[in-house]
C-alpha cells in the first residue's frame, strides 16, 4: 500500500531518521518510518553482531581468562590517539574488543581520542593538569618514561609482579623488560609485544617481471644486486631502477654493517657486540657511499629520490615504470600491487654486503617502541586498571585483540584460527582495515600481537614477503629501543641537530657526486667529531649498558 | 594611522572624535559607543590570544616540561640562545632567511604594483576582469598543492619545463636538487601565486585617485607613462609605504611550509632557513623551549627592523605606521 506524503514530510522524516540512525550507539532494532528513505548511508553498527542474536556460549569461546574484575561497574577515563579508521568509527568504544572486555570484566573504559596523531596531544594532556586514569596509544615507551620520571605515571613494577600474564611474557622474553625500563629502574608503560613473525613489517622487494625480462634471479649479494640494476637499465635506458625510500637510500648502506638513518629508518647508532658506534664516521660507511655514488653515476638510482617526500609522488615513480627495485613497508607493497597489478612485486632478503651483513635496521624487535599504555598518577583505580591491561597478554586477551569474536570474525578449524569471510572479503575494506575499524585497536596501544594474525591478514604476495622478511636474523647490529634521562636527552638534542643536518647534506652530496669522497669525507668526519659526537655516543653507551644490565 | 599627504591632497582616515573641555573617556564612550563596540571583539581577541600568552615566552629561558608546568620548570638562562647562536649553521640560516626575504621583497613587492598600474590602464572592462580573475586564482591554492605542482613541473625526468628544455636541445636541469636554483624557484613561483591578490589593494587605491587630475594632465600634454609616474604612483604612495613597512616587519620569519616542502638535503645550503632548522630540531623530542627561544629572537629582530624603518619613513615622508 502506498501513502501519499508531501515533499516536506518526506524530507523531515528522512532527516529525522538519519539523525536517529547517526546518534544511536546500539543497533537500531526498529526500522525507520516506512515512508521515508534514510538520507545517509546505513550506520556502522549494521555489521556488528547485535547482542540479541549472538549465542552467549559461542561468542565467549576462547575467552575464559578474561574474568570479572569487579562486582560493581568501574569506569576509567582513558585517553588515546585517533582511531586508525577508514570508516566512520570514531572510538574504541564502538569496537568488538572494547565491548566484549567490558561485558566480561565489568570495567568500562571511557575512551577519549585525540584529534591528531603525534606526541602533541599527549604533551598537551600533561600540561593541562587534568589527567585521565589511563593513557594508551601510539605514544612511545620513552615518552611514558620521560613523564613517568617527572611523576605523571605510576610505576608498574609491582602491579606487573602481582598479575600473571604480562609477567609470564617477561619471564619468557627477558629482553622485553630491558626495553621498557626507564633509567630510574621503573616501568611506566605496557608495551605492544610482538611475537616472532610480527616484527618485520618492511623489507626489500623488486619487480619479478623485470627480472624475467633480463633473465636473472633474485640477487643474493650486493654485487649481484648491482648486476641486476645494470641489466634492468640496459633493457630500458628510461629507467632508473633503484628507488629511494622516504628520500633515503640508507637501506643499502646498512649492508656494510653500519647504522644509517633516514626518516623512519632506524638509527645512525648501532652496536657491534657491546659497543655502541656512530655510523657516518666509520670507514665502512664511506665504502657504502662509494658504491652508491657508482650507482648514481651510472644512472641506476632515481635522480629525484631526495625530493620525493610525498608517498603518492614516490609511488608514481613505480607506477610510471621508472623505478622497480627497492625497499618499503608491507603497506607500500600492497598499495603498489593494487595500483598496478602488472607490477609483479616479490619480497626478498637484503642482499649480502661485503662483510656478510644482511641488515634491515628499521623493523621492530620484541616490542614496538612507538606504542604504550600506562596508568597515570591520578588513576582512580590502579589495581583494576593494571589487571585490565594485564589481560591483554593472556591468551584470551590476545585472541580477542587479534581475531575478535568466535563465529563472528574468526573460527577455529583443526586447531588453527581463521578469519571469516566478513573480515577477509568485505566489499570496501582490505582485511587489515576491517580489523582496525570494527574489531580492535590493533596497531594502537599495549597488546600482545600474535604471529598468525599477519599470515591471515596479509595474503598473497604481500603475505609471502612478510614471512620472508621475518626470517631471522635480519638485524644483528640494530640497537634496541633505549630510554634516556632528561639530561641525556638534552645532550642528544643539543648536539645532534647540527650533526644530522651535516650528515644529511653530505650524504646527498656524496651520492650525487657534488662532494668528493676522497677529500670531503674526512672533512665531514672531523667536523662531526668537533661538534661533540663522542659525548652523544657516550650517552648511548650508558643507556645501552643500562639496557644490558636490566635484562 | 595613515597621515595626510599635503601634496596630493589624498584623503585620510579621521576619527570623528571631538575633544572638548569636558571630554574624557566617559563622554567619548557614551557619544561614540558604536565605534568602541565594533572594536571590542578585536581588542578582546588580541588580549586573549596575543597579549596574555606572551607570558609563556618565559619558557625560552627554561628547560620546559609540560607536566611540571611553566612555573615549575627549571631555569636555564640563555642556554637555548647560546645553543642556537653557536650552531655551525647559525650564520648560514640567518643569511638564507634574510636573502630569501630580500629577494622575495625585491621581486614580489613591485610586481603587484606594476600589475595594478598596468591593469588600471586597460580600457576594456571585460579584459581587465578576466586578467584579474586569472591572476588571483592561484592565491587560493594551498601551499602543499602548489609545491606538488612545482615539483611535478620541474622534474628532470617527467616535468614539462625540462621536456621543453630537452626539445630545445639542452640537458635537463635538476631545479630542485641544485642549491643555486632554489631561491629563484621559490621567489618566482611566489610572484605567480600572489601577484594577482596583491594587486587588489593597489587597484582599490588607484580607483580613489581623482580623475580630474588625469584630465588636467592630459591637457598639459602628459603621455601615458608620465601620467602613471606623476599621478598614479604618488597617489598610491601611502598604501605602498604602509604595505612596505608591514612586509619589512617579517624579514626574519619566512614562511616555513613552502621551504620545507621544496627543500631537501641537496639544497640545504641555500634553502635551509631558521624555521625549517628549528622544525627539524623539534622532531627530536618536541623542544618547545628551544623553538620559543628562536621565535623570540626572530620577533626581537623584527621589532627592531620595523621600528627603525618606521622612524626612517616618518622622517622622510611623514608616512608611518605609528
Amino acid at each position: 500500500m502506498s501513502v501519499k506524503i508531501s515533499r516536506r514530510q518526506f524530507v523531515t522524516t528522512g532527516a529525522a531518521a538519519a539523525v536517529l540512525a547517526a546518534c544511536a550507539k546500539q543497533p537500531v532494532t526498529e526500522a525507520p518510518p516506512a515512508t521515508a528513505v534514510p538520507a545517509t548511508e546505513p550506520p556502522v553498527e549494521a555489521t556488528l553482531v547485535p547482542e540479541a542474536e549472538a549465542t552467549q556460549d559461542l561468542s565467549n569461546t576462547n575467552l575464559e581468562q578474561i574474568v570479572r574484575l569487579s562486582e560493581q561497574k568501574i569506569t576509567l577515563k582513558a585517553f588515546s590517539c585517533p582511531v586508525y579508521t577508514t570508516t566512520d568509527v570514531t572510538s574504541f568504544n564502538e569496537q568488538l574488543f572494547d565491548k566484549k572486555m567490558e561485558e566480561l570484566t565489568n570495567v568500562h573504559m571511557q575512551w577519549e581520542h585525540a584529534a591528531e596523531y603525534g606526541d602533541a596531544p599527549f604533551e598537551l594532556k600533561m600540561a593541562s593538569g587534568d589527567l585521565p586514569d589511563v593513557i594508551a596509544g601510539v605514544y612511545s615507551i620513552s615518552l611514558f618514561a620521560k613523564y613517568g620520571q617527572k611523576g605523571a605515571f605510576e610505576p608498574l613494577n609491582d602491579y606487573i609482579a602481582a598479575n600473571q600474564y604480562f609477567s609470564t611474557v617477561l619471564q619468557n622474553d627477558p629482553i622485553v623488560k630491558a626495553m621498557i625500563t626507564a633509567p630510574d629502574g621503573n616501568i611506566y608503560a605496557y608495551p605492544r609485544y610482538l611475537e616472532v613473525g610480527q616484527r618485520a613489517f618492511g623489507g626489500f622487494f623488486l619487480r619479478q617481471d623485470w627480472l624475467d625480462e633480463v633473465g636473472m634471479d633474485i640477487p643474493q649479494t650486493i654485487d649481484e644486486y648491482y648486476e641486476v640494476l645494470k641489466a634492468c637499465k640496459q633493457a630500458n635506458p628510461e629507467r632508473y631502477p633503484l628507488a629511494g625510500y622516504s628520500t633515503s637510500l640508507g637501506f643499502i648502506i646498512w649492508q656494510w654493517g653500519v647504522g644509517s638513518r633516514g626518516p623512519n629508518q632506524g638509527s645512525d647508532f648501532y652496536h657491534d657486540g657491546d659497543q655502541i658506534l656512530y655510523g657516518p664516521i666509520q670507514p665502512q660507511f664511506r665504502e657504502a657511499l662509494v658504491f652508491l655514488n657508482k650507482l648514481f653515476q651510472e644512472g641506476l638510482v632515481d635522480p629525484e629520490y631526495a625530493t620525493l617526500s610525498d608517498y603518492a609522488a614516490a609511488y608514481k615513480r613505480w607506477t610510471d615504470g621508472i623505478v622497480g627495485i627497492g625497499y618499503g613497508w608491507a603497506d607500500d607493497f600492497a598499495a603498489l600491487m593494487k595500483a598496478d597489478p602488472s607490477m609483479q612485486l616479490v619480497g626478498h632478503r637484503a642482499p649480502k654486503g661485503p662483510y656478510g651483513h644482511q641488515e634491515v635496521l628499521s623493523n621492530h624487535m620484541n616490542i614496538d617502541p612507538t606504542n604504550g599504555g600506562g596508568l597515570t598518577i591520578t588513576c582512580s583505580n590502579k589495581e583494576i586498571a593494571a589487571k585490565y591491561f594485564d589481560l591483554y597478554y593472556s591468551r584470551s586477551g590476545a585472541i580477542l585483540m587479534n581475531f575478535g569474536i568466535y563465529g563472528d570474525t574468526y573460527v577455529e578449524e583443526n586447531g588453527e584460527l581463521k578469519y571469516t569471510d566478513k573480515v577477509l572479503n568485505d566489499p570496501k575494506l582490505v582485511p587489515m582495515e576491517y580489523m582496525w575499524n570494527y574489531v580492535s585497536p590493533t596497531w594502537i596501544g599495549p597488546m600482545y600481537m600474535m604471529t598468525a594474525q599477519e599470515r591471515g591478514l596479509y595474503t598473497g604476495k604481500v603475505g609471502e614477503a612478510q614471512i620472508l622478511w621475518d626470517e631471522e636474523p635480519w638485524q644483528t647490529i640494530q640497537m634496541p629501543p633505549l630510554t634516556f634521562t632528561d639530561d641525556e636527552n638534552a645532550v642528544i638534542q643539543e648536539v645532534m641537530t647540527d650533526i644530522n643536518t651535516l650528515v644529511d647534506e653530505n650524504i646527498a652530496g656524496f651520492i650525487n657526486g657534488t662532494k668528493s669522497l676522497d677529500t670531503d669525507f674526512q672533512a665531514m668526519v672531523d667536523t662531526i667529531r668537533s661538534l661533540g659526537i663522542d659525548r652523544v655516543t657516550g650517552v648511548y653507551q650508558d643507556a645501552y649498558d643500562r639496557f644490558l644490565s636490566a635484562m | 594611522m595613515i597621515g595626510t599627504d599635503a601634496r596630493s591632497g589624498q584623503g585620510t582616515v579621521e576619527l570623528p572624535l571631538k575633544r572638548g573641555r569636558h571630554s574624557g573617556w566617559g563622554k567619548a564612550l557614551r557619544r561614540h559607543y558604536w565605534l568602541y563596540l565594533m572594536v571590542l571583539p578585536t581588542v578582546v581577541y588580541f588580549t586573549l590570544f596575543a597579549y596574555l600568552p606572551m607570558g609563556g615566552v618565559v619558557i625560552a629561558f627554561k628547560r620546559f616540561n609540560p607536566f611540571v608546568g611553566i612555573l615549575k620548570s627549571p631555569w636555564v638562562g640563555f642556554a637555548h640562545f647560546t645553543r642556537f647562536f653557536s650552531s655551525i649553521y647559525f650564520g648560514r640560516l640567518v643569511r638564507n632567511t634574510v636573502v630569501l626575504n630580500l629577494y622575495n621583497l625585491a621581486v614580489g613587492f613591485p610586481a603587484p604594483i606594476i600589475l595594478a598600474l598596468l591593469l588600471n590602464e586597460v580600457k576594456r572592462p571585460w579584459f581587465k576582469r578576466l586578467v584579474q580573475s586569472i591572476t588571483y586564482l592561484p592565491y587560493f591554492i594551498s601551499t602543499v598543492v602548489i609545491t606538488g605542482i612545482i615539483i611535478n613541473f620541474l622534474s628532470p625526468t617527467v616535468g614539462v619545463v625540462n621536456q621543453i628544455i630537452r626539445a630545445l636541445g639542452a640537458e635537463p636541469i635538476e631545479f630542485l636538487n641544485q642549491p643555486q636554483w632554489f631561491r629563484h624557484v621559490y621567489v618566482w613561483t611566489d610572484v605567480w601565486q600572489f601577484v594577482g591578490w596583491g594587486s587588489i589593494i593597489y587597484l582599490a587605491a588607484l580607483s580613489g585617485i581623482d580623475p580630474t587630475l588625469y584630465e588636467s594632465a592630459e591637457i598639459d600634454g602628459a603621455g601615458r607613462l608620465a601620467k602613471v609616474w606623476h599621478i598614479s604612483l604618488p597617489g598610491i604612495l601611502p598604501t605602498i609605504m604602509v604595505i612596505l613597512l608591514l612586509s619589512l616587519g617579517y624579514m626574519l620569519s619566512i614562511g616555513f611550509e613552502k621551504v620545507f616542502l621544496l627543500y631537501n638535503p641537496n639544497t640545504y645550503v641555500t634553502a635551509d632557513v631558521i624555521s625549517t632548522y628549528v622544525f627539524r630540531t623539534g622532531l627530536q623530542g618536541a623542544q618547545y623551549d628551544f623553538g620559543t627561544a628562536v621565535g623570540l629572537f626572530n620577533s626581537v629582530v623584527n621589532l627592531i627592523l620595523l621600528a627603525t624603518f618606521n622612524g626612517i619613513a616618518r622622517r622622510l615622508r611623514q608616512e608611518s605606521l605609528w
